[in-house]
């Protein structure tokens, strides 16, 4: 025997120890950086945190939005049909031990195949309640195969729940009620929430989503669509939460949350103005992903600094993202930033330990508006007890431009509108538009004083000069511009008279024949018709008049949004200090002074004050004598109903707060209808604000 | 100075590799089953202490076992050996499943592990010279039949890598034995020529998990591409000095399933370092040369080829193992002998080293062609030490 030989088989071997050794070094001392790294991300699974939503107050510091923290309890369908992975180590432990199954009887695709039957089979019981027995699995298995997966379970009986072996009949049995453990504890809740239609629930919930996970294509798709955490019930009760926190065996795969309700306290006040909020359109979800701003629940992270970096101004493909109003427009300031932890987990994604890493979630920012609640609850009441059919009311303090009452009729509750929907849609009266941004109206009447301060500023109308109005501008043409706002009696009419008596033939001749379309084109936009009244307010529709006579008494081609009228009643109110309107204080804005002489304002108020003294909101009923203020009525055709104009200020000399009444779908005139709005809102205001509105006599 | 005939200890080193290899493979076994959040043992390397009990137990009688009683048992081992083998097969057939243990009241018994030790028993005998002729044996057509009929058998249950660590103790015996190099070469040559034959007969399994060797990134986590994938992370991210016994991440959060099993040279690498792993690649390395150290001492031709073969198939099978945890070789399904968790392979391992040990304690006197005895004559053991 050759003992070369034998030596060259150890040389042989050495080499091949040496080699292992060579691969070793470069395994774990050249390559080591790489492979930590992919072992540290292997480990780590990111946790996003959704941010609270800022809440939005009022004035005074009164809720108006509140995000309120509720529970919810959630599911992943790997967690409650669960009957899959137990498929798979029935399957593994039925083969030869470790390998992986060759013969196709037992493997894990009949067993699922089989399992599936037994569902079917047993669901209408389920669903009725009834708890059924076991079942036959798999029959004629081979003695010491049962031998080894009865040693499997006994090794590690949670990965077999329900799971029967029977050496005696050679077979597998299954306890329906636990290997569908997960199943019977989602119809329990359900149950417990007074589900009537269990099997429906479980299949809307449950089935539909487990076949649309099984069906997906993409291999990492499908795993996350399997763990994603989804809700399965909102806004659940203490019992719930207790019930299932403390039985986590009788609803197992099932785990309570923290979620975030957005409540409203005040429901349908000023509900057009919050807006609402609602899941991300597929509008958003392209506008993030163009911004880079979406992040995506399934993406992976390992690192919390890549987070820290993409998170600010992110967003995830199902927030809950403002819809409308000010949630919408103020949707960057309330959202807040997204947080995350990093958490190890093991290879079945389940995570252990406490998290390694974390960055706290940023709250969104709390909104103030310059709103008063309780002002915009007692309009809101206005408008219920009058029995009013739709209109607005707006109420600012001229001097700096703070939007302090707002209601717009009818309303909705965005809490809870699209449970409403039903009865919302029949609703006359659009009540999902904000009218005070989005409804143009002709002002009608309430649009002379622009005229009378345009015409006294160009020197087209003498201080006391009177116009004859003996009820039509063109005698030969009688049927047209009328005036019948006045008695014939009066026919020498000068401006105090006008604007108190709402005169239209004296504006016909300022606006036909003085001042014409581009003088009240030119003053109207002066006022501000047709821009923005103030940050996010609306524009309304584009300012152009194209028939003089008409647009003289606030008709035809005029058209202005409420908020664009009451910027233009604070603008007389300001003896000429055009405010920008606004909602939070951080919008506030100084105001632009008109070119125009102080002794216009006071011969256009002086007709304001005539209103009450004795024009056209002068009836004592309206019980408006008892306040210090400058009113104007107006009243325009919409349809064959009017809308009834109340616009003024009060007091008339210092004013504190101006204000617009339009109500629609009116058969009275603006002062017979507004009036007692005007009123009541006056009343509150000295009441209830202290504010010093009473004139002398209503002071005695 | 022994004299010849006597019964020796075996030396301390080689019983000191041995038992730093087991008493490793027990505190991986317990990191790779617990994670270190039981106590020691726990479940799994309880079952291993048990069997190293019952494996030195078995290792002491065939330490005291004078190895020329084995060269007689050779041929009826053997016969038992493939009988078991053709039972297992004929048990395959009857359940339509594979087949490779013999359950037996708390212990799986599987023929294939014992095989290769009985196998190696009659190669050896069979390639003994008779007679004057010194190379007769090894030219004959008898080894290729000791050695087929196992292969074929095992092949059969099918255990593809059993069988295969038997191909290469075939040719180190054949070859030790003085069977011409070009002869030898000739075989491997036609060998390798049948392989696309043979990748045709091969279980879908086996085939993904040969082909996810070529290309581990296109394979999913349940095949081999996913083990070799984490068990290279496991290596990798341990570094020269590991991450601490009990610390690794692969380990402890299960990302390498089989980890007390097949892959437990991972975890070493992972919590251990290089210089765990180079110490535990050292320690194999020196008990195979000192195995080797024995084959070149023993002068008595059986003893010699039983050594050979037996070192062979160990030193094979450890470095498949560790191959395969590195990525080097397709994941086959063997065990790193005396460190991974396993029953069988354990026992055969210690048996297969007791019996080299007893050989190396029993200098056994031959007479050579040139009548002179071994042991004896000062001119063969020229320059060589013998304390």
């Amino acid at each position: 025997m050759h003992r070369s030989r034998i030596q060259f088989l150890v040389l042989f071997v050495a080499i091949a120890f040496f080699g292992i050794a060579a691969r070793l070094v470069y395994l774990q001392h050249f390559r080591w950086a790489h492979y930590h790294v992919q072992a540290e991300t292997v480990r780590r699974s990111i946790r996003y945190i959704s941010p609270p939503r800022g809440s939005i107050y009022d004035r005074a510091g009164r809720p108006l939005a509140t995000d309120v923290p509720t529970h919810e309890v959630t599911y992943s369908l790997q967690g409650v049909e669960n009957a899959r992975t137990t498929t798979r180590y029935v399957a593994r432990a039925l083969s030869a031990q470790g390998s992986l199954p060759d013969d196709r009887r037992v493997g894990e695709d009949y067993l699922v195949h089989r399992l599936h039957r037994i569902r079917a089979a047993v669901r209408p019981q389920f669903a009725v309640g009834v708890t059924p027995s076991a079942q036959l699995w798999l029959g004629g298995v081979a003695a010491e195969r049962l031998a080894a997966l009865d040693a499997a379970i006994a090794k590690y009986p949670d990965r077999f729940p329900g799971v029967v072996v029977s050496a005696e009949h050679r077979a597998l049995f299954v306890e329906p009620a636990q290997i569908f453990a997960g199943e019977v504890g989602v119809l329990r809740l359900a149950r417990l929430a007074g589900v009537t239609d269990l099997d429906h629930y479980y299949t809307e919930h449950v089935w539909l989503p487990y076949q649309r996970a099984r069906s997906i294509e993409n291999r990492t798709a499908r795993q996350w669509a399997f763990e994603e955490e989804r809700v399965l019930c909102k806004d659940v009760s203490f019992e719930t939460v207790v019930d299932v926190s403390y039985n986590p065996d009788t609803y197992p795969g099932l785990q309570i949350r923290q979620g975030r309700r957005r409540t409203y306290p005040e429901g349908v006040v000023v509900g057009q103005l919050l807006g609402y909020q609602g899941r991300p359109t597929p509008t958003h979800i392209e506008s993030w992903k163009a911004n880079h701003q979406l992040l995506r629940r399934s993406t992976d992270l390992s690192d919390i600094r890549t987070f820290l970096a993409i998170r600010g101004g992110s967003y995830f493909d199902d927030a809950q993202v403002g819809m409308t109003g000010l949630e919408r427009r103020f949707e960057s300031h309330l959202s807040g930033t997204a947080g995350a932890t990093i958490h190890e987990v093991d290879r079945f994604q389940r995570e252990s330990g406490p998290p390694l890493d974390e960055a706290p979630v940023v709250p969104g920012r709390d909104l103030t508006l310059t709103l008063d609640r309780d002002l915009c609850v007692m309009l809101q009441q206005e408008f219920v007890d009058r029995e009013a059919v739709a209109g607005s009311i707006l109420i600012a303090t001229p001097a700096t431009g703070e939007v302090l009452g707002w209601c717009s009729f009818p309303g909705f509750d965005p809490g809870n509108w699209r449970s409403q929907w039903d009865v919302l849609s029949q609703q006359p009266g659009s009540p999902m538009t904000s009218r005070p941004q989005r409804s143009p109206i002709p002002p009608g009447s309430t649009f002379k004083m622009l005229l009378a301060t345009a015409a006294l500023q160009e020197g087209l109308l003498e201080r006391d000069e009177t116009i004859e109005c003996t009820g039509f501008y063109d005698p030969n043409n009688r049927n047209h511009l009328r005036c019948r706002n006045h008695s014939r009696a009066l026919t020498d009419i000068d401006l105090e008279t006008a604007i108190a008596r709402s005169c239209n033939t004296f504006f016909y001749v300022l606006g036909g024949r003085r001042l014409k379309s581009s003088g009240i084109d030119r003053w109207g936009r002066m006022f501000g018709f047709g821009s923005e009244p103030g940050p996010g307010l609306g524009r309304g529709r584009p300012f152009r008049i194209t028939h003089a006579e008409s647009a003289a008494i606030g008709k035809g081609s005029v058209v202005a949004t409420p908020l664009q009228v009451l910027r233009y009643v604070c603008t007389i109110a300001n003896r000429g200090v055009r405010p920008v309107l606004h909602l939070t204080r951080d919008e506030a804005a100084p105001g632009e002074r008109l070119e125009v002489s102080p002794w216009v304002w006071e011969e256009v108020i002086l007709g304001m004050e005539g209103t009450v003294r004795f024009g056209s909101a002068s009836a004592p009923g309206l019980g408006l004598r008892r306040f210090s203020c400058a009113l104007k009525t107006g009243t325009a055709v919409q349809g064959n109903k009017d809308i009834a104009w109340l616009v003024g200020f009060a007091p008339v000399d210092d004013p504190i707060i101006a204000f617009t009444i339009a109500l629609e779908e009116q058969d009275l005139h603006g002062g017979e209808a507004a009036g007692p709005y005007a009123a009541a809102i006056l009343e509150w205001l000295s009441e209830h604000r202290q504010l010093p509105l009473l004139s002398q006599e209503g002071n005695r | 100075m022994a004299t010849v005939g006597s019964t020796r200890t075996p030396s301390f080193l080689t019983m000191a590799l041995l038992s730093l290899l087991l008493g490793i493979g027990v505190l991986f076994i317990h990191s790779a089953s617990t994670a270190g959040d039981t106590t020691f043992p726990g479940y799994y390397a309880k079952a291993q202490l048990i069997r190293i009990a019952i494996g030195v137990g078995i290792f002491l009688v065939f330490l005291r076992l004078d190895y020329r009683r084995l060269e007689e048992w050779a041929t009826p081992l053997y016969t038992i050996g493939v009988t078991l083998l053709i039972v297992l097969l004929a048990l395959k057939v009857v359940r339509t499943g594979p087949s490779r243990w013999f359950y037996l009241p708390g212990f799986a018994l599987q023929p294939a592990e014992l095989m290769k030790v009985f196998s190696v028993l009659l190669l050896a005998k069979v390639m003994k010279p008779s007679g004057a002729t010194r190379h007769a044996s090894a030219q004959g057509i008898a080894p290729f039949l000791v050695m087929g009929i196992p292969v074929a058998l095992i092949v059969l249950q099918p255990d593809l890598g059993t069988a295969l660590v038997l191909v290469p103790v075939f040719f180190a015996m054949y070859w030790a034995a003085g069977a011409s190099t070009t002869r030898i070469l000739g075989i491997m040559g036609a060998m390798v020529a049948l392989l696309p034959i043979a990748w045709m007969g091969l279980h879908p399994y086996q085939k993904s998990r040969l082909s996810v060797f070529w290309d581990p990134a296109g394979a999913d986590a349940t095949s081999g591409g996913y083990q070799i994938r984490q068990s290279l992370i496991a290596i990798g991210s341990g570094g020269d000095t590991g991450r601490g016994l009990y610390q690794g991440t692969q380990n402890r959060l299960n990302y390498l399933p089989e980890d007390h099993n097949d892959f437990v040279f991972a975890i070493i690498g992972e919590e251990w370092g290089l210089l765990g792993t180079l110490t535990v690649v050292l320690l194999f390395l020196s008990l195979y040369v000192s195995c080797a150290g024995i084959a070149l001492r023993t002068q008595e031709f059986f003893g010699r080829l039983v050594v050979v073969g037996l070192t062979t198939y160990l030193a094979f099978q450890t470095l498949v193992n560790l191959a395969m945890t590195m990525g080097l070789a397709p994941v086959t399904g063997l065990p790193l002998p005396f460190v991974s968790y396993g029953g069988s392979s354990l026992l055969t391992s210690l048996v297969s080293i007791a019996i080299i040990l007893g050989i190396g304690l029993r200098p056994v006197r031959t007479v050579a062609p040139d009548g002179l005895q071994s042991g004896t004559s000062p001119i063969l053991h020229l320059g060589r030490t013998r304390r």
